[in-house]
Parts: C-alpha cells; structure tokens; sequence
C-alpha cells in the first residue's frame, strides 16, 4: 500500500538517488572513516530498514482519491462564504448567508498573485563536498566547513570548477551561454550563467506514456467534477492535469542562476509552479477532509513526477530533478504545517470565558480539532482504509480531529518535562519555561540559549536533546547551521560519496532531521511574540532581534522572511479576498 | 489467648505503631482526588512536585504519585475525560453488580428491558463503548479504593500500565472504525506484555521499595495462541493446534514472566486469576500462571460462600480465594466521592494485596513469601475450593492479623497455628443464595463488565 507522506517521499528519494552521479573514484581514508562514524552509530537500524521501495503508481493512487472524495463528497454539506469576519489581525473567518462558518482564510500565506513570484528554492554549490565535510559535520565543527567553504570560494577557478563539479557532468539540449572564463574553448560548456531545467536533456521519458496521460486526464477529470469540488474548494485540479500531462511544465518554471558570491547555481521558482494560485483556506469546517486530499493530491504529483525523473539518461539531470522535485514538494508541507501552526496558536488564545480573537469558542475549538486532524496521519489513513471500501462514516470523521488533539497535546506536554529535566540536570541550565513550549537556557544569570521542548533532535532512535532556537550571543548561529546542513544534504544526494548506499541514506537522514528539527515550533514561538506584540505589549529589544532572525532563520524559500514582507502578503491577500 | 487478642487489638486499633505499607497498583491509573484515596498516595518525597525535573534522578520526571509507563509521563490519571463521561452509565454498573451478585430487583429487571434489551443494534454499540471506556477508565482507582479501606494506613502508588484512550476514540471503536485493534483491551494487555511494560514496572517497584503490587490484570494465553495462529495463517485453528500454540507460548511467558518478578524480590506480587470461569492448570493466564515464592493468585468468591460463577480457579495455579462480586469501591466522578459496585477477580486481587498489606505492616520483617504464607495457611478451608485453589480456602483477614502480630514474638509457623485457633472462621450466610438464569443480553454484559474488571 503507498502511503502519502512526506517521509515515504523523502525515503523513497533518498534509496533511489543515494550514491549520485559523480562517485566514480576509490575510497579515500575520510571515506572510511565516514562510512564507519555512520554505521557504528546507527547500525542497529540498518536490518529494520525497507531496501526496495514499491513502485509508484500514478493510475492506482488516482482511483484511490476518487473512491475517497466521491463517497465523501455525497455526505458534504456545501459552503458558500457569505459574510468574512478579521481575527487574529491575520486571517479570516467566511460564514454562509445562515451564519455557518465554512472557512478560515490565511491572510500571511503566500501563493503567485501574493509575493510569490520568483522565489529562490535553495542553493546548489560547485564546491565537489567530500567526507571530510561531512566528519566535520558530525564532529559539529561547523567553523571547519565554513573556512572549507570560504577557501574554496577564494580559490575559486572557474575553469576547473567547470571541469570537476557536477556541472561538468550534465547534459543540455542546446549549450546555454557560459560564465565568462569558465570555457576552456569555446565549444566547452564551462559553467552556464543561466538556464532552466527544461534546457537540460531530460530524455524522452520525463512524460507518461499516451495511454497513462489519457487515464490520468479521465480520473482527474472525474474528480474534477465532483460537485463538492468546485468553485471555493477547488483543488487545483487543472494546474495537476497540466503538469501531469506534460512534466516539462514544471521544469520550465525552474531556473537556475549563477551567483557569483556564493559560487553556486540558485534555483528560481517562476511563475506558478505550484497550484496556489489565490488565497488559501487552511480550515474547512464543511470539506473537513479537504486539506487532507490536498495533500494527497500533492504527494500524487510529486511521487508521479519523481518516478519520471528516474528515467531521465543523465544521472547527474535525472539526480538534480529528483532533488528538485523532493525538496521543493517537501518545504511546500513544511509550509502549510507553520502556517497551521501559527493558526493554531491564535485560535488557542481564545478561552471559553473571554474572546480574545472575535471568535466564539465553539468555532475557534473546532478549527483547533480540525488543524490538528489534518496535520496527523488519522485522517491520511482513514482516507485509504475510505478508498479501499471501508463506508465513510462522517461522525468518526469529524472524531478523529479531537482525538489527534489530544494525542499531540499530551505529547507536547510530556515533552516538554522530559527536556527541561534534561537540560536542567545534563547541561546545567537555569530554565525558564516562555510561550508555553519553549525555555530558555541560562548560566550565571546570563541567557544563553532558547529551546524548543516539544521536539527532540533524534537520529534513528538516538536523542541528542532538545533542538536550539536561538543563541542570545550569537543570533545568526541557527540560520547558519541549517543552510550549511541543507547544501551538505544536497551535495550528498547529488555528488554522493564513495560510501555504501545505505550510509549514504541515513547521513542524508541525519542532516534533514537536524535541519528540520524544531523548525515547525518556531511557528507557535513566533506567532505567540507577534500576537503579544500586536496586543500592545512590546517586545523587549532582545525578543525583537529574536524575532528577527525567527524569520531570517526559517530557510522555507515561499516564506516571507522579515515582518514587512509578511504585512505585504497580507494586505495582499486582503485585497484578493475582496477587501476585509 | 488473652495476650493474642491484645496483641490484635494493638495491631488494628493503634496503627501510630506499624510502619505504613507501600503498595503498588499496576493498571489503568488511579485517580487519587477521590475521598477514600486523597491521603493514600505514596508520595516520592525526592521528587519537587511539578518543577518538570527529574530530581532523583531516576529517568522519571516528577514521578509523585507513580509512574505511566505506557506514555513515560508523571501523570496516571486524566481527570480532564471526566467531562465527557455520562453519569447514566453508573445506573449500569449498579444494575450489573446486583445481576453477578444474584440480588436484581424487579426494577432492576425493568431498567435492563428498557435500557439494554430494546436498544437498538447502533445504540447498544454506544452503551458498548461507554461501559468499556468507563469500566477501564475506573478499574484502577476502584482497585485502590479497596485496598485502602481494608488497609487504612497503607500508601499507594499507581504503577500505569494501559494506555490512555480518551472517549472518543472509544466511540470509533464501538463503530467499527480504524483504531479497534488499538483500543481493544486486549491489544492493550498483550502490548504491556510483550513491549517490556512489566519489566519496567517490576524495576521501579524495586527502586521504590514497594511491599505489595496488586496486578488484577492479565490475559488468557490461549487467545494469544489464537492471535498467533492467525497471524500464521490460521484461521480457524484445531483444538490440538490451539492447545500446542498454547502450551508454547505458556513455556516462553513464564520464563519472561519470572524474569520480571524475581528483578523485585522485596515485592509481593498478588495477581488476579482472570475471569473466564475456566481452570488455569489447563487453559494458563498470564501473569497468574507465574509461580514464584512472591507471587499469589486470588479467584474470586461470592462473599465466602461460593466460587464465583466467572472465576478462574486451578488446583496448581491459583493460590486463595478472596471476595470479588459487586464489591462497593471508590470510582473517578466530578464530584470525587462517588462509589460503585463492581465484580472480578480484579476485585478479589486488591483485597488480598490490602490484607498483605496489613499484615506487613504488622510485622514489617515478613518477607513476601512469609506474606504470602499467612495469608494461605490463615483461610477459612471450603469444601468447594478443595480441588479449585491451592489454599482450599478463602482468605480470613482477622486470622492473617492476628498471625502477623504473634509472628513478632513467636516463629511463624506457631504464630499461623495460634491465630487458627484465636479466630474463627467468617460468616457463611450468603452460600444460600440462589442462582438466577440471565439470558443471553444479560451474558454479554457480564462479558462486558468482565472484559473491564479482570
């Protein structure tokens, strides 16, 4: 059975690119010794692991949504937003002519008519990374990696780097212009200036086959015209027909740019490469199951376009598409989770004795339930057990909400003794619980670091604590950490190593849950500075800076990155919406 | 003679003197607000309450009251289900003890016409659900209760082993939805069994010093053995196929079993029989099956007049019989002080455990197998229980206190045989009771109220 997460994306990934293009040559000492640091510490999971994942199926996966939003449909009470109402000076309330409520709109979620054209993706550098990047990595020598990184891009040869990356390796249907002084003649590739990724020689099998397109067409066609699936709840329907019909779509929205100062390729995000196309609705109090399908829905275009990104000849273009495809679809979840994080947060604010927001506690309550069942795995398993004949039965739909509620609550609260007795007796710190999740480390009276102690920073079962949020003394650490990890996860999956394909798989493990661990948090730690701000009380300058960099630190390419942008998204979206 | 009574007096009247006894409830948490069990918790007085850091350094964060193994949390109880709990469902639980006690009333009759016979299929699913949420919701702390009124001055720990499953997800259950096989008591008991629950239990207990830990939980292996088969690829397996899975995985359980219970050897583990009326020497229960000096499986009577209709029994296996049939005890309600009956082996377990308790307080130098000799050799023999459990007797507490005492002065084999002489055996008079027919509605709500109360 395929599961429609986002791990079952990224593991997937991980066995079928592990090992990339470029790893030709014999071990070296620091090979060894990387394959050996990797095993030691987390052999124990090795014979647990899956090592032949099922094949996709596009058509089987299509059905499945159908039989699913069909019978669900038939049950949905329709929703037409009447009346909008402000809360949470950021998001929006839509209720029917009768005084229903169908909707919360996200007012600081970004979608292509609100700031998001022209996004930078993420950074691939030239720099060939080798073990020893990566011992220094697990060493935590992260000032290492940077002087390594800072001597190479003085160094920098373009002609060499031209001759030895990953560059060298690719493949375009036609030559694009060369960064001055990278060629060694002038029929060399070099290193391009710019190019997208539709210029790349994707083969001719980057597409479905006539028979798949025409079965595609007609399943999403059907789903398309499920009356619950229209107008207000559309689910992007056409945008997944495009793209399915022709992938190339896709990879003509993506660019890569040369960046001098970094001596990398940015990858740009044009026009709309992705179905949000107008402000999105992060609650659906009617369609309770539509954030869900969505994701579905996602995970089916994402794992399609994988799957045809492996037939790409090129191993290093077949390589750079599949990253593409994974870590893009992967930081589009991580930002409806922040964003519903956020959400959550707010409507938390409201108590059932006074209204802090403008909601009544019932409506706000049942947003909760319901942002807390979209984001667990219940509702994503009873759609499957739905669509493979089990009757839809609302009533335990609507359920599954408040249970996932409680389930993650008492997670969170357990938690949360759990890191603060570590930090208190292991690290000696003077703790001070803030914003209900989170605590803040100080030594001799000094704040020294916040935490976040509802995550645990965990590789394959082993805890390294509760992951940093913020060092008072030096505030860019964070955001350095993450986009350093980020590159060396890159560059493993695409470069890979002269390691075993499955040391290759947990590094890369490593790094995404390192980058990843106690991001999401910082949604609720943000979002409870903000509201506490917009309610009058100032942050003290130490909390501003901190909100600063929550912003600059979260390395989500859709994101806004500073306060000013967030308002400029959502006074767009204001407008967009038709005026609140 | 006159110097045993004395000595008895002093034992049952002046507890100032005895050393508190520290029992450990192992089950579905216990809900220490309630009246009879506020001044019972053993509290860890190494641990600052609510300061989320582990202060004795123990790998538990503020483990005051107890331990919840199952989420590795301070709290046992989640009084917050309270709210969604209808307090109708009490009537039940009335109507059901007085049924097993053989004492229903021609209202009684009525209410189970109205109430359980007329409902419809999807109605009875609901009332299912909540008698099995409620039923397992309770059992901890009505398992506490007894043990603190007939041991007032013991300490109780609550030793968390089920997990928490908040109403709701018993209502998806009831449905037939996703989470059955989660929620299923039985999926639950076999998950504490077989993740390493009990050998964590068994560790902390020792940390703790605990005396006594009442287990009124356990599993029939034979549905194990039939899970087993299933997941072999057996259906629908033979008797001869289902007796060897069993006796398999009897051999495997004991061995884990004894590993766990000997890792607290200063512990007293009394243990309930189990409830299908069936004989343990034949078909085993696991934990009760486990025989070790420090362990004591209780059946349950019907006051001391009969075997329980639902009782387990096992001439090699089951050591005592205690009373188990609509035993009135303390229940969690939003008021805190509300009492329910309730029947099981479940019951009789923790009034074995609260006797132990007593009489190690009595004389705090008794190991537990010395416990464990008084409460046997003090029963009131029954001819009905000669060939059903070891003791062939059903447990006398004066007896047990009064050996407990002398013991102090006397070797315990002459403190035993004194207190058999200074107390008589209890009062007989419900055996004349007779034995109504239930229809078959009647039996599943016995299986029900079995299901929760082990």
């Amino acid at each position: 059975m395929i599961k429609y997460q986002q791990g079952f994306t990224a593991f997937v990934f991980m066995l079928l690119s592990g090992g990339g293009a470029l790893a030709q040559e014999a071990q070296t000492p620091d090979d060894i010794l990387l394959e050996q640091r990797v095993s030691s510490q987390f052999m124990h999971v090795q014979s647990n692991m899956e090592l032949a994942p099922q094949k996709f199926s596009t058509i089987s996966a299509l059905q499945q949504l159908k039989a699913f939003v069909g019978q669900a449909d038939s049950k949905t009470p329709k929703c037409v937003d009447a009346k909008k109402t402000l809360f949470g000076q950021k998001y929006v309330l839509t209720m029917d002519a009768a005084g229903k409520a169908c909707r919360i709109y996200d007012l600081s979620f970004p979608n292509f008519k609100a700031l998001f054209a022209k996004k930078k993706a993420l950074q691939i550098p030239v720099q060939n990374l080798t073990s020893r990047d990566y011992l220094n990595w697990l060493d935590g020598n992260f000032d290492q990696i940077n002087r390594d990184s800072e001597r190479f891009k003085k160094g920098f040869n373009p002609q060499v780097a031209a001759l030895t990356s990953w560059v060298s390796k690719l493949k375009f249907r036609n030559n694009p212009a060369a960064l001055p002084g990278s060629q060694l003649n002038r029929t060399d590739l070099g290193l391009p200036k710019t190019f997208h990724a539709s210029d790349l020689d994707l083969g001719s099998q980057f597409q479905f086959d006539m028979k798949t397109r025409s079965e595609i067409d007609g399943l999403v066609n059907e789903i398309r015209q499920l009356p619950g699936f229209s107008g207000q709840d559309s689910l992007g329907t056409d945008y997944m027909v495009k793209v399915l019909s022709r992938p190339e779509l896709m990879m003509e929205s993506v660019r890569f740019d040369w960046n001098d100062l970094d001596k990398a390729y940015d990858v740009i995000l044009e026009g709309e490469f992705l179905p949000f196309s107008g402000p999105v609705a992060l609650v659906n109090y009617q369609a309770q199951y539509k954030y869900a399908v969505e994701k579905v829905f996602r995970s089916i275009l994402s794992l399609s376009l994988y799957e045809l990104a492996r037939f790409i000849p090129v191993p290093i273009v077949s390589s750079a598409v599949q990253i593409l495809v994974n870590d893009t679809f992967e930081q589009v979840e991580m930002m409806y989770s922040y964003q519903m994080l956020q959400l959550e947060d707010t409507l938390k604010m409201n108590s059932p004795n006074s209204s802090t927001i403008g909601l009544d506690n019932i409506t706000s309550t049942k947003a909760v339930e319901l942002l807390f069942g979209q984001r667990s795995d219940l509702i994503t398993s009873y759609i499957m057990a739905v669509a493979q004949g089990q009757v839809f039965d609302w009533e335990n739909f609507a359920k599954l909400g408040k249970s996932a509620r409680y389930s993650a609550e008492k997670a969170r609260e357990i938690s949360v003794a759990k890191m603060n007795s570590k930090l208190t007796l292991d690290k000696q710190c003077q703790m001070d619980l803030v914003h209900s999740y989170f605590g803040t480390c100080s030594k001799a009276g000094q704040k020294v670091a916040l935490y976040s102690l509802i995550s645990e920073f965990s590789v394959f079962g082993k805890s390294f604590g509760a992951p940093v949020l913020y060092r008072y003394q030096r505030p860019y650490e964070t955001s350095v950490r993450r986009g350093g990890t980020w590159l060396l996860s890159i560059g493993i999956r695409l470069f890979g190593l002269q390691i075993s394909r499955t040391v290759v798989y947990q590094l890369d493990a490593i790094l995404k849950n390192y980058m990843n661990s106690g991001l999401l948090d910082e949604a609720l730690l943000r979002n409870s500075m903000a509201f506490q701000q917009k309610s009058g009380v100032a942050l003290t300058a130490e909390n501003a800076e901190m909100m600063k960099w929550l912003y600059i630190q979260n390395l989500n390419p859709f994101l806004p990155k500073s306060i000013e942008s967030e308002n400029a998204v959502i006074a767009a979206n204001k407008q967009l919406l038709g005026g609140i | 003679m006159k110097t045993n009574l004395l000595i008895f007096a002093l034992g049952l009247f002046l507890p100032v003197f005895s050393q508190a006894a520290r029992v450990a409830v192992t089950d579905s948490g216990t809900d220490f607000s309630h009246a009879w069990l506020k001044s019972h918790a053993l509290i860890n007085e190494k641990e600052i309450a609510g300061n989320r850091v582990d202060d004795d350094r123990n790998g538990k964060v503020d483990d005051i009251t107890g331990w919840n193994f199952v989420d590795d949390y301070s709290r046992v109880f989640f009084s917050e289900h309270l709210e969604n709990i209808n307090e109708e469902i009490f009537k039940y639980f009335e109507v059901i003890a007085r049924i097993q006690g053989n004492t229903q009333t021609e209202e009684d009759k009525k209410f189970w016409q109205d109430n359980v016979l007329n409902l419809k299929p999807e109605q009875k699913k609901a009332l299912v659900a909540q008698l099995n949420f409620y039923g397992e919701y309770a059992h901890g702390t009505h398992v506490s209760g007894i043990i603190a009124k007939i041991s007032p001055d013991s300490k109780i720990m609550s030793a968390r082993v089920f997990a928490d499953t908040p109403p709701e997800d018993q209502q998806v259950t009831a449905s037939g939805g996703l989470k059955d096989k989660v929620t299923g008591m039985i999926y639950k008991m076999l998950a504490a069994v077989t993740n390493g629950t009990f050998e964590k239990v068994a560790g902390y207990l020792a940390q703790r010093q605990i005396d006594v830990a009442n287990y009124s939980l356990g599993i029939s292996l034979q549905n194990i053995a039939k899970l087993s088969l299933g997941i072999q690829g057996i259906k629908d397996p033979t008797p001869e196929q289902l007796s060897a899975e069993t006796k398999k995985l009897a051999v495997q359980y004991e061995i884990a079993g004894k590993k766990w219970i000997s890792s607290s050897p200063g512990t007293l583990f009394v243990i309930a029989a189990g409830n299908d009326g069936l004989d343990n020497d034949m078909l085993p229960t696991f934990p009760a099956n486990v025989k070790l000096p420090n362990t004591i499986t209780v059946a349950a009577s019907q006051g001391n007049a009969s075997l329980a209709s639902f009782s387990n029994y096992g001439i090699l296996s089951v050591d005592i019989a205690a009373p188990g049939v609509a035993i009135m005890s303390s229940v969690p309600s939003l008021h805190g002080n509300k009492l329910l009956p309730m029947s099981g082996t479940s019951m009789a377990s923790p009034y074995v455990a609260g006797v132990a308790a007593k009489v190690k307080e009595l004389n705090p130098k008794l190991t537990p197998a010395e416990l464990k000799q008084v409460l046997m050799e003090t029963v009131d023999k029954k001819d009905w229980l000669k060939a059903k459990v070891i003791s062939a007797g059903v447990i006398n507490p004066p007896r047990a206190y009064v050996a407990a005492e002398n013991s102090k002065n006397m070797s315990l084999k002459e403190a035993i045989q004194s207190a058999q002489i200074a107390v008589k055996d209890q009062n007989s008079t419900l055996m004349a009771l007779p034995s109504l027919p239930l229809n078959s509605v009647i039996m599943d709500m016995k299986k029900i109220a079995n299901q929760v109360a082990l």
